[in-house]
């Protein structure tokens, strides 16, 4: 497995529409891509289940995956956290 | 049953149906047998694939880069979620109900863990959920038109309900009517629709009616006789289109008073001006020759926004609003925030009696910072042409004294951020019988008061603006309303204090003859009122006007004065 911890900096979060590039992203990668946060875990594919966990400001979040192209997975959706705003 | 609504708003309407109701059809709890199941989840299956087809399909009337595009994207992605698809077959399967209780409750349960975010950006998206909850049911039920951006041909929209802030993102290009289930003469709905010269009907219980009418049918809307035609015969239809073209050559005609002064025919001048919630209405403002703003109800602007504009957004606003009106008066109404006028993003405590409640200056006083952030832009703008500011909702001179105070420190933080500004006129909306009791001690404050007449009418006769059953027996023509306005006249005439009015009262043609013998100074009346009003005060005497208004003013009964209202002798 690997993983990546990172902390949200878009002032209004991660809401709907970069969620959804999130997600769009997720999807171009064959492994399972799962996001944790507040003690939460969804998949980076799912956009509803994305939005229950609270991506706000300043909170911490971890992004794992293990299989084909875990590593780039993870890299990906991990600079997108901290870049989508 | 009334098939007959209330008109707020005239002319002739054609266009095609298109019902957007949040009626659906109580949910139905009984267990369902197995194949009632893998029918229900095959119907829910349909559905989704159906409302996604048909938001990609309002998509590419939209750049991709807009947001509007980009969170349509993120409903469709909602859809094609598996996992949410997934989720809603199993709860149909496992516990035997049909599509629409699944959605109910799996999206319900989304919303509410979304409202939990103490981030309220975060927290508003529970909305979105529900809303895309409320289209996807609507889809089980077959109704699919809920994005109206994507309309293309002419539509009259028959709603339950329709807020102001649902209202300003109307594509009005388009809407050629409104029919309404709920709503009354001077509600906000009524109002922009009359603004916007939107033939419009309230109070019409269409879904009450023995036969249904279904999306896509021809309706054509008669805002003269408040009935609603459909799928009239070709007879009927074009009657109803020399009607209209009737109508518009009346109007045309009237074209031909737009640049006469607008003065009696015995030399009393009068000013008339125009109301306005939007900057798209000033050109009308121009084209019907309004001698400048008498209101421009600037809480409007923040419904159409997703957050509140800040100084300078609002300071270029202004400026724009300035340079449209030709170095004409700009009146401008901080926010009347509160009441029917629900802002999302700007998280009002739920009132158990809004329009009773932290509402106009009220509101203002409560969050100073917002009230500042206006003031300010107001002020720079000010340096740029003549503008005019007023305070909503003031009824006692605290309020008064807090609001100058706030405008004061404004003005400071300008002087220390070293930003230009210019002089404002001061003056309050007249709208509670506590404002005209306690006008005499709040004049030397003041250089001008301006009569609210739909909210005076509300709270002086404590009957609820927005209750269709009251418009009736309850109207701005009644002797306490006529009275309270002549006390302000009074009050303001010594102190040199100027008065405006500012109501929906003042887009009566009828009317004017009244308001102007009671000896306001001017009149502030919807565009595509104005020439209509402005043609009854060119053909009149003032003195005639005057004895008309002692006439008025003398009847104690509602339709005694409308009888005198409508039977006023020209000679």
């Amino acid at each position: 497995m690997y993983q990546k911890t990172v902390t949200i900096v878009a002032p209004h979060g991660i809401h709907t529409r970069p969620a959804a590039l999130l997600v769009k992203e997720a999807k171009t990668f064959a492994c399972d891509v799962m996001v944790e946060c507040n003690g939460k875990q969804a998949s980076a594919k799912s956009l509803f289940k994305l939005q229950t966990l609270g991506l706000y400001q300043g909170v911490s979040v971890t992004v794992f995956a293990t299989g084909e192209q875990a590593q780039a997975a993870v890299d990906k959706i991990a600079t997108l956290l901290i870049t989508l705003s | 049953m009334s098939f007959n609504g209330i008109v707020v708003s005239a002319g002739i309407a054609f266009g095609k149906a298109l019902t957007m109701t949040s009626h659906m059809p109580p949910l139905d709890f009984k267990l369902l047998s197995n194949e009632q199941i893998s029918q229900q989840q095959q119907q829910l299956t349909h559905a989704i694939e159906l409302l996604i087809h048909h938001l990609q399909h309002c998509q590419r009337h939209l750049c991709q880069e807009c947001e509007n595009f980009q969170l349509i994207d993120a409903d469709i992605m909602l859809l094609e979620d598996e996992e949410l698809q997934q989720e809603l077959l199993q709860h149909i399967k496992q516990f035997k109900v049909c599509a629409a209780v699944a959605i109910d409750r799996i999206f319900n349960q989304q919303a509410a863990e979304l409202a939990e975010f103490d981030d309220p950006y975060l927290a508003n998206r529970s909305n979105d959920i529900l809303c895309l909850a409320k289209r996807l049911t609507s889809a089980i039920h077959g109704h699919l038109q809920w994005d109206l951006s994507a309309l293309t041909e002419d539509t009259i929209l028959l709603a339950d309900d329709l807020t102001p802030a649902e209202f300003a993102i109307l594509p009005l290009k388009h809407i050629t009517g409104i029919v309404l289930e709920t709503g009354g003469l001077t509600s906000h709905t009524a109002i922009l629709a009359r603004a916007a010269g939107i033939p419009a009907l309230l109070n019409y219980q269409f879904s009450q009616r023995p036969v249904k009418i279904k999306d896509g049918e021809q309706l054509v809307l008669d805002g003269m006789s408040g009935e609603l035609h459909i799928a009239p015969t070709i007879t009927v239809f074009e009657q109803l289109q020399q009607k209209q073209q009737q109508e518009r050559q009346r109007r045309q005609a009237l074209t031909a008073y737009k640049d006469k002064p607008s003065i009696t025919l015995d030399g009393h001048a009068i000013s008339l001006l125009a109301n306005v919630g939007n900057l798209s209405e000033i050109p009308h403002v121009t084209d019907v020759g309004a001698q400048g703003i008498g209101l421009f109800r600037t809480e409007f602007l923040l419904m159409n926004a997703k957050a509140l504009p800040d100084e300078q957004q609002q300071y270029k606003l202004y400026c724009d609003a300035l340079h449209s009106l030709q170095g004409q008066v700009l009146s401008i109404r901080t926010f009347d925030i509160g009441a029917d006028k629900e802002i999302p993003y700007l998280h009002q405590t739920q009132e158990d009696n809004p329009a009773l409640g932290i509402r106009g200056i009220r509101y203002s006083l409560a969050h100073p910072d917002t009230f500042i952030t206006q003031v300010k832009a107001v002020l720079r703008a000010a340096n740029h042409g003549q503008i005019r500011l007023m305070f909503p909702m003031v009824s006692q001179i605290e309020e008064l004294e807090g609001a100058l105070a706030l405008i004061e420190q404004a003005k400071a933080q300008l002087i220390e951020q070293e930003k230009g500004f210019g002089e404002l006129s001061l003056g309050i909306v007249v709208e509670t019988p506590a404002a005209v009791l306690n006008l005499p001690s709040m004049l030397p404050l003041l250089d001008f008061v301006s009569i609210g007449t739909n909210d005076l009418t509300q709270y002086t006769l404590a009957a609820d603006r927005t209750n269709p059953h009251l418009a009736k027996q309850y109207p701005a023509l009644s002797p306490a309303v006529i009275q309270l306005i002549s006390m302000v006249i009074k009050f303001c005439k010594p102190a040199n204090v100027k008065v405006s009015l500012c109501g929906e009262l003042g887009s009566d043609p009828q009317v004017l003859p009244l308001l102007v013998g009671l000896g306001l100074d001017e009149i502030s009346i919807n565009p595509t009122n104005l020439l209509e009003v402005k043609a009854i005060l060119i053909k009149g005497r003032y003195q005639d006007f005057v004895k008309h208004a002692q006439t008025v003013s003398a009847l104690t009964r509602i339709d005694d004065i409308r009888t005198a209202i409508n039977t006023i002798n020209y000679n």
